[in-house]
């Protein structure tokens, strides 16, 4: 086993705990407990990012996920100040139960898939000369304003409608109290 | 030029969403909103007149950057139409004759022209990329718009139980795009199915079988199928009804346009047919289970804007089984199902509008008790509805007769012997369905209101809209040739020819492209040093 592999499993396995972790309890019953999972899930990400060599977007998910929201998210816990049990009504009822068994039934035909699919892959070289300096700023920004410049510019519009629609909700509630 | 007249349905919506915001600014604060609405509606019957005169002549697009991602074809415009109509209707119901209550609705109409934007860039897109940010532009709008009432405890309940869900359903829909991706190294559809088709390297079939229970789980959410549906009839009743109104026709038919598209031209190659789950049979499963709980489920609610919920997720059913059986050959749309589309969309426009013209008026609560007798109260009114009601029943003369035949007759076509079953269950569960249209009505004419009866708001915009939606259904459902013929012309365009397409092939354009680049940079300097050796001027 290659180092590189050990690094995907380490950090893959870490992100899969990390996300369990932020529902699951003992964690989940705490939101900040559970805030902090998140975090650890963000940053393992990133480490599978910077393995695939896609240092851009490795850099954007430390800066922005785990650094930025991640700050937003632990205020917004704090100033909530959420009681435990205001948070949770930990009962099983058929549906939780269904619903792990459907989960259950899928992560198993998933695995299944990938195994057969990955027998006869071959894996791609990301250290070959022309692979080594792509997924840096220039290249992924060539992307954007070249073959994905429709989507780009289609994601302004969705970030004004998010902040349209924050404004919205937002004010609703001071006027519903005037 | 030309690109930017071909885009004009595209950004006419979008520019329309800004210049209602800017007037927002201008206006005085606490003035009334309505004219907003007007404007908006304006502005996209615009950009429906400019979908249906531009995009009939097929895919017309010169920069490289936009064929990748768009395709603005006769399928596109279609659906383009209805969805356009659904949300010029929504924002006209909208506008609320007391100034007081709109002064507030600014931001409404302006969400409600982004959300048809993203909508249009959804059903136009031809990359999963542009694919998921036009359904999330859509649908972040329509979350908020779904809370936007004031201090409405059961609108924020919508927004949120729409949003969360909503949210789930995206990162199905991304997480099968992923492995879409993972299986063919494409992120245009093109380039999908023809990876697909080539057999693509190491079982990507099964791979990108996952891709499509994951897809068929997002989308299903988003046209309410069963067993997805389960935030409809809460999220319908909770939401304002004009958002109602865009919900139940424009998304729906977004939806059901990407959902066609998508699926249709990538999971169809031949190979597809021997493994356990394929298209057809996870549509006609969905179908038949949809139509079958949906009906169920709607006889016993006692609450018209919640029987119209699940109206619609029963109509959905059909649908489904219109994308189960394709005419001609399994890769082609079934030619009714964007005729029963528009019918469908015509009629229940109708009806929610009706309903948000009641709703307003002060008696929020629309249980049959309280809309009993309308037909007394407001004659007008309650024929309006009454026409919409027997166009979703499927009752001749009207739009919806004509959509479910023509739908059971082609997919009966398709395959005239193994379909009959399952145009025998739609047929029962149609008449079924009879049940709770033809209860409405007999509420309406035939009782008396208990409690508080729902009054009715005199909206003019709403009432002219409401009028349209009727008389469309009776146009459509008396002289359906034209629509009918438009609606073939759409399918046979649903499917994406299988090319190569190299800009989606990541790691071969790195070495087509970048390789090159380096190369060239490599001689630049050299060419440089050499310049400075002989004596030129150096940097």
């Amino acid at each position: 086993m290659s180092g590189e592999l050990l690094a995907f499993y380490v950090l893959a396995g870490a992100a899969v705990a990390g996300a369990l972790c932020v529902v699951l309890p003992p964690f989940g019953r705490n939101p900040l407990h559970a805030a902090l999972a998140l975090l650890a899930t963000l940053a393992c990400v990133a480490g599978v990012f910077v393995l695939l060599s896609a240092h851009l977007v490795a850099v954007l998910q430390v800066l922005v996920y785990v650094g930025a929201v991640m700050v937003l998210f632990t205020f917004v816990v704090l100033l909530l100040n959420l009681r435990r049990e205001e948070f949770i009504g930990a009962r099983v009822t058929p549906w939780k139960v269904a619903a792990v068994a459907a989960t259950a039934v899928f992560a198993v035909k998933t695995a299944g898939a990938v195994l057969a699919a990955s027998a006869g892959a071959r894996a791609a070289d990301l250290t070959a000369p022309g692979l080594q300096a792509y997924g840096g700023i220039r290249d992924v920004g060539r992307e954007l304003v070249t073959t994905y410049l429709f989507p780009f510019e289609l994601t302004s519009v969705l970030l004004l409608v998010a902040i349209l629609g924050a404004v919205l909700i937002a004010r609703r509630e001071k006027g519903g109290a005037a | 030029m030309k690109d930017l007249l071909s885009l004009s349905p595209l950004w006419i919506p979008a520019l329309t969403g800004v210049l209602a915001l800017v007037l927002d600014l201008l206006a005085p604060r606490r003035g009334p909103r309505g004219f907003l609405g007007a404007i908006v509606a304006a502005g996209l019957a615009t950009a429906g007149v400019a979908a249906a005169l531009l995009w009939t002549g097929g895919p017309s697009l010169d920069a490289p950057f936009l064929r990748g991602v768009l395709r603005l074809d006769a399928y596109a415009a279609f659906f383009a139409v209805l969805i356009v109509f659904a949300g010029a209707a929504s924002s006209l119901f909208a506008i609320h004759p007391l100034p007081e209550q709109q002064a507030e609705h600014g931001e409404f109409y302006v969400l409600l022209a982004f959300s048809v934007a993203g909508a249009l860039a959804m059903v136009a897109a031809t990359d999963l990329v542009t694919l998921f940010l036009g359904l999330e532009v859509m649908s972040l709008a329509v979350y908020v718009l779904c809370a936007s009432r004031k201090g409405s405890p059961f609108a924020t309940e919508a927004g949120m139980k729409y949003f969360v869900l909503g949210g789930f359903a995206s990162a199905f829909l991304l997480l099968g795009i992923a492995f879409l991706y993972g299986a063919t190294g494409s992120l245009n559809l093109a380039g999908v199915a023809d990876a697909l088709a080539r057999g693509g390297a190491g079982g990507a079939q099964t791979y990108a079988q996952v891709a499509l229970v994951l897809l068929l789980v997002a989308f299903g959410f988003k046209v309410a199928a069963v067993p997805f549906h389960l935030w409809t009839p809460d999220v319908y009743e909770g939401a304002p009804t004009p958002v109602t109104v865009f919900m139940a026709g424009a998304v729906k038919a977004a939806g059901f346009a990407v959902l066609g598209r998508v699926v249709l031209t990538a999971f169809q190659a031949p190979a597809f047919a021997s493994l356990p789950v394929t298209a057809p049979g996870a549509f006609l499963v969905l179908s038949v289970v949809t139509m079958v709980v949906g009906n169920v489920l709607g006889i016993v609610q006692d609450n018209v804007k919640r029987i119209l919920a699940y109206s619609s997720i029963v109509h959905a059913g059909y649908l489904l089984l219109g994308l189960y059986a394709g005419t001609g050959s399994p890769t082609a749309l079934n030619g009714g199902v964007p005729f029963y589309l528009l019918t469908y969309v015509i009629a229940t426009v109708g009806a929610f509008g009706v309903l948000s013209l009641l709703a307003r008026a002060g008696v929020e609560d629309l249980s049959l008790d309280r809309v009993a007798g309308l037909g007394r109260r407001h004659p007008g009114l309650a024929a309006l509805l009454l026409v919409a009601l027997l166009s979703l029943a499927g009752i001749p003369p009207f739009a919806g007769f004509m959509g479910k035949f023509y739908l059971f007759r082609e997919v009966l076509r398709a395959d005239p012997s193994a379909n009959v079953p399952w145009v025998v269950v739609a047929v029962l569960n149609s008449l079924i369905a009879l049940y709770y249209y033809l209860r409405i009505a007999v509420y309406l004419y035939f009782r008396d209101p208990d409690g508080e009866p729902a009054g009715a708001v005199r909206s003019a915009p709403g009432v002219v809209t409401a009028g349209v939606a009727a008389l469309l259904a009776l146009v459509v459902g008396v002289f359906p040739g034209r629509f009918i013929a438009a609606s073939e012309s759409a399918a046979a365009r649903s499917t994406i020819p299988a090319t190569r397409v190299e800009a989606a092939d990541t790691v071969g354009r790195v070495v087509r492209d970048v390789r090159p680049l380096i190369r060239s940079r490599e001689t630049l300097r050299r060419l440089r040093e050499a310049e400075r050796r002989a004596g030129g001027v150096g940097r």
